[in-house]
Formats: C-alpha cells, structure tokens, sequence
C-alpha cells in the first residue's frame, strides 16, 4: 500500500518511500497552520537557500496572505504519492501537510555544472564561443538571451511516469511548420520508455531509418547554431542531463554548414562550402578511384602519370584494395586512440603513428607511396566536415565504395553511387525530404546550399524547407 | 498514391525518352537518311510536338481497362529486356570482356530492385540526379566541334521518298516512351499548367538534344564509315585529346550507366504502378518475379545479332502502342460516353 493509503503521513513512512536513502532530509516542521514534513535529497537541494524559502513562506504564512505557498521558487498542490517522488528526484524540496493534505513545493536547487565553454568538437574562429553544459535550463538561458522573442515556445515532456527524464524542445511558434511539430509531439507520446540516459537514446525513437548511416538529427553543442536553425522553423530538443541539442527536421546539407560560414565574408564563406563539398567528394570517393584506376582503368591515365603510377604499385605484393583497407584500418586506429588518450598522449600517438609508422610501413614494401597519398588525403576531407555524425558516416561510407570498385572498377562506383542517392532520397527527417532542396527540385534554395549568400542582398524567411514571406534585407 | 510537379513530370519522361537510344540510334538513322538526316530530324521533331499537343489534348479521354493495361505492361517489359540487353552487350564489348554477363546485369537489374521496393516519391524525383550529367555531357560533345566537317550537312536529296521514309521510321527510336504520357498526366498536379509553354519548353529540350548529337554524328564521322561504328557517341570522344586524361569516353560510358539505370528503374516503375492500378495487392513477390525475368531474358538477349534483331523489331512494337493503341483506347472512350 502506498503513503496515500497511510492515514498518518510522517517521517517514517516518507523515508520508506525513498527506501531510507542516506542522501534523503526528512525533518518534522513547525508551522502556523499546523505541523508539517520537509523533505528532500540533500544531494540535489542546496540546504542553506531552502531554509531562506522556507523563512519567506512561513513569514507569508502568519500574516495570513492568501496563496501564501505561492511565490516565484514555490508552489502548493494536492498532496499525491506520485508527484511528491518526481518533485523530491528532480531536486525540490517538499513540505506536506499532512492535516489539509496539501504539499508546498520549493525550487531551490543546487548548482553544479560547468561554465558554459566552447564545445571541443565545434570551434569556430568568428562568433560566440559559449556552449551548451549538462543542465538543460542554463541552456535554455543561453537560447533566450540570443533570441529574445515572445513566440520562442519552450515545451516539456516527462518519459514515464517514474523517472526524470525530461525531454525539452523549442520552437519559434509563428515560422516553425505547424504539421511537424504535432508530428514530433505523437512520436515523443509514442514513447514507452521510462528512462532515457542520453541523447543518442533519444535519437533512435525519433528517427525514421535508424540502420541508414546517416543521421537524421542535428546535434550541436553550440547555442548560435540552435538559434539559427530555429529562426528557419526548426525545432531544438534538449535531454536532461546531456550538453548537445538536436535539431530536427534536417536535411543532408544542414550538416555541412558552420557557423562561421555566417559570421565570416560571403566570399569566404561561399568558398568554404564549396571547399567542403568538394571533401564531401573526395572522402567518398577517392580511395575507390585509386583501387579503380589501378586495377581496371589505368589507360585513362596519361602516359607519364600511368608509369609513375604503376612504378611505385609495382613492388607492393597485395592488391590495391588490401593496401587501401590496412592503410585505411591504421588511420581510424590512429584516430580511436588518440581521442581515448589524455591529450598530450593522444598528439604524441598522431606524430608515432602518422609519420614514423606510416613511413615504416612504405619502407616495408606493403603500401605503395601514392596509396599514403590517397589515405591521407581522404583522412583529411573527411576531418572537414564539421559535424561529428556525418563526419564518422561519410567516413564508413568509403569501404563499401572501394569494394564496388575492388570489383567493377568505375562501374561499380556508378552503381554504388546510384544505391546512396537512392537511399538519400529514401530518407526523411520527421517525414521531411531529407536530400531537400536537391529532391523535390527547389531551385530558389539550391544557391544557399552551395553559396553564403549576402543577406542584404537576398533574405526570405524559411519555414522548414521552403520559404515563405516577402524578401527581407537591405532597404533599397 | 503520388502527385507530380510538372517539373518531375517533364523529367520522368525526358530521362525514358532519352534512356539508352541516345547513344546508339543515329548510326542507323543516318545511315537510312544520308546527308538529309538533320532536316529528316527536324521534321520528326515536328511530328512529336504534335504528338505531345494531341496527348494534352486527349489524355482525360485515354482511359486504359485491365486488357490494355496489361498489354502495356507486356510492351514495357519487352522495352525493358531490350534495352537490358543492349546495355549488357555494350558493357560486355567495351568495358567487362570477361565478366559473366549475368552478374552486370544483376548488379544493375538489382538496383531497379532497390529502388523499386522504396517509397514512390523516391522513383519519381530520381530523374533528377541526371541533371547535373547533361552539361557534362555536352562539354563533352562540344570537345568535338574542331574536328566537325560541315560541308557534310549537305548537299540534301529530298527527291527520293524512300529514304526520307525509312529515315523518319528510324527516327521513332528517340519516340519511345512518349505513351507514358498519357499515363503520368494525370497524377500533375491540378494547380501546375502543361499545354502551352511547359509543352513547347520540352519539347524544345527533347529536340535540341537529341538534334545535337544527331548534327554531331554527322559532321564528325564520314557516313561510310558509320556502318562499322556502332556506338558513335562513344567513339566520338574517344578520339578527344585532352590534357587531363587519356581516354574521355569512359567518363561518358559511366554517366550513360547511371542514365540508363535510372531509364530501367522508371520503367520498372511503370509496370509495377500500372499493375497495382488493377491489382491492389501487388506484392514484392510480382516485383521480384519481374526482376528475374529481366535479368534471365536480358543476358540471353545480349549477343549482337539478337540485340540487333530486337532493336530492329521494338520501333513496329513502338508504333503500335505509342499511336496506335492510343487512338483507339481514346476512341472507344468517345464512345461509350456518347
């Protein structure tokens, strides 16, 4: 039976509740309208400012204001079994009354985080350089001082009926696709999970092809990227206790923008993005073109270049595909270990492996120089794009590809390119065309792919994928 | 169900209109047409533009029943195999000599497969990765024009008829797939206008394309000589000097490997939409089936002769369903409305 059934509401029956925890402040409490209990864990509450709360609300209680419970930091409500756990495990401290079974609840938290620094994985060079912590309220503070608007709507979701974890997503209410967001809303009632840790968790009940190797969410630990992608009607997700916000819906090319494609100059940005898919290609492709070149088409080569070419691959005893996949192994050995490892270890680990490793396996004879190239090079176009997730899949995405041309040469890298636009197109973001503005045809969204475009010059407001409203920028 | 964008609409049906022949089709045809094949074209040009203004004008009338749907769908199976097996003898010459034959073609056929068990939306915005290919294409094509000999364009002889005929017969090679037409119309949407403008703009890209590499062919190869090429196109750039790489023409053959991958997939497409208008519960198993069937009957196709046989025979096939069939299915619903 629980504490509801009790018709005495004490001490021991509240610390029953919280299964004696040793953490758990249990103390009887005098009060003008009757005898009262406090309780809460003194791991999450800051003790010294519930005493001030309470001195405020007791004070509030004898001159016989009404609604003395209310205040900024407290509450009053029926007393239930139910919310008094949820208040207590989301670090309020709770007073219950057990005569008029009532319980006033007191917000009074204690603060431990770090300061909001530059996330490690998102630097940029112009612009904030403040980033999301662990605690989704201080978060929220860094969104709203940015955008400071009234229709910037902040929404919560609790998972289960036993747990904390709390789900929170934002939205700018008058740009943001009304059909998407409900969307959203049905999925996140779908969920029958009681605790979910992390954000990734989170990702998997969201997303719609959860085995395709691209993500369909945006995570960022930066509060301007979130800001910016809210202002074109995107919605912003926060997990309790997790620094990254994921954006959603997103496209394939919202992963290839930074931040400082904005800040910086439309020349420089617009170069930039060019830069980045012209990696995107080349992380792809280049080492299946090698394989392919060298085992199928070396008469596309000219002259001088194919005798280089086959000079240097004439001592090497595997084939191209082995050479490409032990070079290929050794560099995301390289860069496993060097993220594990403290941070003067993990350059130490770069230096070994990348330059006297790699220059002893060539001496070995077991890759030729040129491969070292190829590698390399993939290694580095792959480091270019700047979020995380698509970085790591653009990263698996190359080993399939060199073994379509291991087989089919040129072929067989038509054919696997086919399968991925295929699979892109298949692709949907909260049922939102994930290979947009490409597919379906978008023309005036297709420059702001590729280009930074000047704002002065060209600003329509975008609703989610496409734009509505009049042009915006410069007064003429 | 799916709706189309005149955009997608346009595209569906460039991509299967251009689809394999592009390359191959004005041996033949300038052979037939000698030193007449430009003006011939240009001619046949016409013809398809009133072709695409009569299908505007009567598609609501077209209104195919089970037995014509599924004559239809026997007709793009057999398109299908064809061009299959045109791809396959054109791979096996010119890249994959030792391969076995059914291993290309399963590798493309299985993508058909792929793409064909996806969501429809995914089919018909896939025409548009082809986009980005045309202009390479013609850069391509225009590396030529040094070496292009213009007095070939004439002198014309239009006194004899029976060449002009057996030119504007061939020419029908560029026609397939105008029927699908009057299959997609429907599904544009209400607010996007086709007649007129969009009309006249496709059909002007259509002609200009196909033109193009007709006018190249010509002033490119002396037409003695075009009976021993049979992939024009592709020898055409072959013979190109640049610095960057030796051989141009493999880039091209691959581009045409995502083309007429992208031409099966569509087509696949219209057997398996057409038959799920009849049948509802058209299953993966039918769609498997019909890509077993293509790969079993294009590599027994590939061989020169019989691809020969069967390119020969598909422009009669073609006649009959992209004409024919047509006049009478709308006919018949005059009637009964009446």
């Amino acid at each position: 039976m629980g504490i509801e059934g009790n018709s005495v509401i004490d001490k021991k029956t509240v610390k029953q509740l919280f299964f004696d925890s040793s953490d758990l402040v249990v103390t009887d409490i005098d009060w003008p309208t009757g005898k009262g209990v406090l309780c809460y864990y003194s791991s999450l509450a800051d003790g010294t400012e519930v005493n001030k709360q309470i001195d405020i609300i007791q004070q509030r209680a004898s001159k016989k204001i009404d609604n003395w419970g209310k205040t900024a930091v407290s509450d009053v409500m029926p007393f239930s079994e139910a919310d008094l756990v949820n208040s207590v495990c989301d670090g309020l401290s709770v007073i219950i009354f057990q005569q008029s079974k009532v319980m006033v609840t007191i917000s009074a938290q204690s603060t431990i985080g770090r300061t909001p620094g530059e996330p490690a994985t998102e630097q940029v060079i112009r612009g904030p350089h403040d980033g999301f912590i662990e605690r989704t309220q201080q978060n929220i503070t860094l969104i709203r001082q940015k955008l400071s608007r009234n229709d910037l709507v902040v929404r919560k979701f609790k998972m289960g009926k036993k747990t904390t974890t709390e789900i929170t997503y934002l939205f700018i209410d008058s740009i943001a696709d009304k059909e998407v967001i409900k969307l959203f809303e049905s999925r996140l009632q779908d969920i029958q999970e009681e605790t979910i840790m992390n954000s990734g968790e989170f990702e998997d009940y969201l997303e719609e092809s959860i085995f395709s190797p691209f993500p369909q969410l945006l995570t960022t630990e930066r509060p301007d990227r979130v800001v910016f992608n809210l202002m074109e009607g995107k919605i912003a997700i926060f997990v309790n206790n997790s620094p990254s916000a994921m954006i959603a819906p997103v496209s394939f090319f919202s992963f290839f923008q930074s931040p400082d494609d904005f800040n910086g100059r439309v020349v420089v940005g617009s170069f930039f993005r060019l830069l980045r898919v012209m990696s995107l290609i080349m992380a792809i492709y280049l080492p299946a073109f090698y394989i392919a070149v060298v085992g199928f088409h070396s008469e596309i080569l000219p002259i001088e270049l194919s005798k280089k070419v086959k000079l240097a691959i004439n001592e090497i005893p595997y084939r191209p595909i082995f050479e490409a996949i032990i070079l290929e192994i050794f560099i995301e050995l390289i860069r496993e270990a060097s993220i594990r490892l403290p941070k003067p270890i993990g350059q130490t680990i770069g230096v070994v492996g990348g330059l006297i490793i790699g220059d002893a396996i060539v001496n070995a004879g077991l890759v030729s120089n040129l491969m070292v190239i190829v590698v390399a090079l993939t290694a580095i176009s792959s480091f270019v794009i700047p979020t995380v997730e698509m970085n790591m899949s653009i990263r698996i995405l190359r080993f399939p590809f060199m073994l379509a041309a291991a087989m089919f040469g040129f072929f067989g890298m038509a054919i696997g390119t086919l399968i991925l636009v295929i699979h892109l197109l298949t692709l949907t973001s909260l049922k939102q065309p994930y290979f947009s503005p490409f597919i379906p045809l978008d023309t005036s969204r297709i420059l702001h792919v590729f280009l930074r475009v000047p704002y002065s010059k060209f600003h329509k407001q975008q609703k989610t994928f496409t734009f509505i409203g009049k042009k915006k920028g410069r007064k003429s | 169900m799916f709706t189309l964008s005149r955009v997608q609409f346009f595209l569906f049906l460039f991509i299967i209109q251009t689809g394999t022949v592009f390359i191959s089709f004005q041996s033949r045809f300038i052979m037939a047409s000698d030193h007449n094949a430009w003006v011939i074209f240009i001619f046949a040009g016409s013809l398809h533009y009133v072709q695409l203004l009569l299908f505007e004008k009567f598609h609501k009338r077209f209104n195919p029943g089970k037995a014509v749907s599924h004559l239809y769908i026997a007709y793009w199976i057999i398109i299908t195999i064809s061009f299959l097996s045109y791809i396959n003898y054109t791979l096996s010459v010119w890249i994959f000599p030792h391969t076995p034959q059914f291993i290309t073609m399963a590798t493309i056929v299985g993508v058909s497969l792929y793409a064909n068990t996806r969501r429809p939306e995914t089919i018909i915005n896939l025409p548009i990765v082809i986009i980005p290919l045309i202009p390479i294409f013609i850069v391509f094509l225009f590396m030529s024009l040094p070496d292009l000999v213009w007095t070939r364009l004439f002198p014309l002889d239009v006194m004899e008829y029976k060449p002009l005929l057996k030119g504007l017969f061939l020419s029908q090679a560029t026609f397939i797939g105008i029927e699908i037409f009057l299959f997609l119309r429907q599904y544009v949407k209400d607010d996007e206008q086709v007649k007129g403008k969009p009309i006249f703009i496709y059909q002007s890209i259509w002609f200009l394309f196909f033109f193009t590499t007709v006018i190249f062919v010509l002033l490119y190869f002396p037409i003695s000589g075009l009976k021993f090429v049979t992939e024009p196109l592709l020898q055409l750039l072959k013979y190109q000097k640049v610095t960057f790489v030796e051989r141009l023409d493999m880039f091209f053959l691959y581009i045409w490997v995502i083309w007429s991958a992208i031409t099966v997939i569509l087509y696949n497409f219209m057997i398996i939409h057409t038959r799920k208008i009849h049948f509802k519960n058209t299953s993966n198993r039918f769609i498997i089936l019909l890509h077993l069937i293509l790969v079993v009957a294009s590599v027994y196709l590939a061989t020169k002769d019989r691809v020969e046989i069967v390119r020969r025979a598909i422009i009669y096939i073609h006649i009959v369903f992209s004409i024919l069939v047509p006049i009478i299915v709308i006919l018949m619903d005059r009637r009964e409305k009446k």
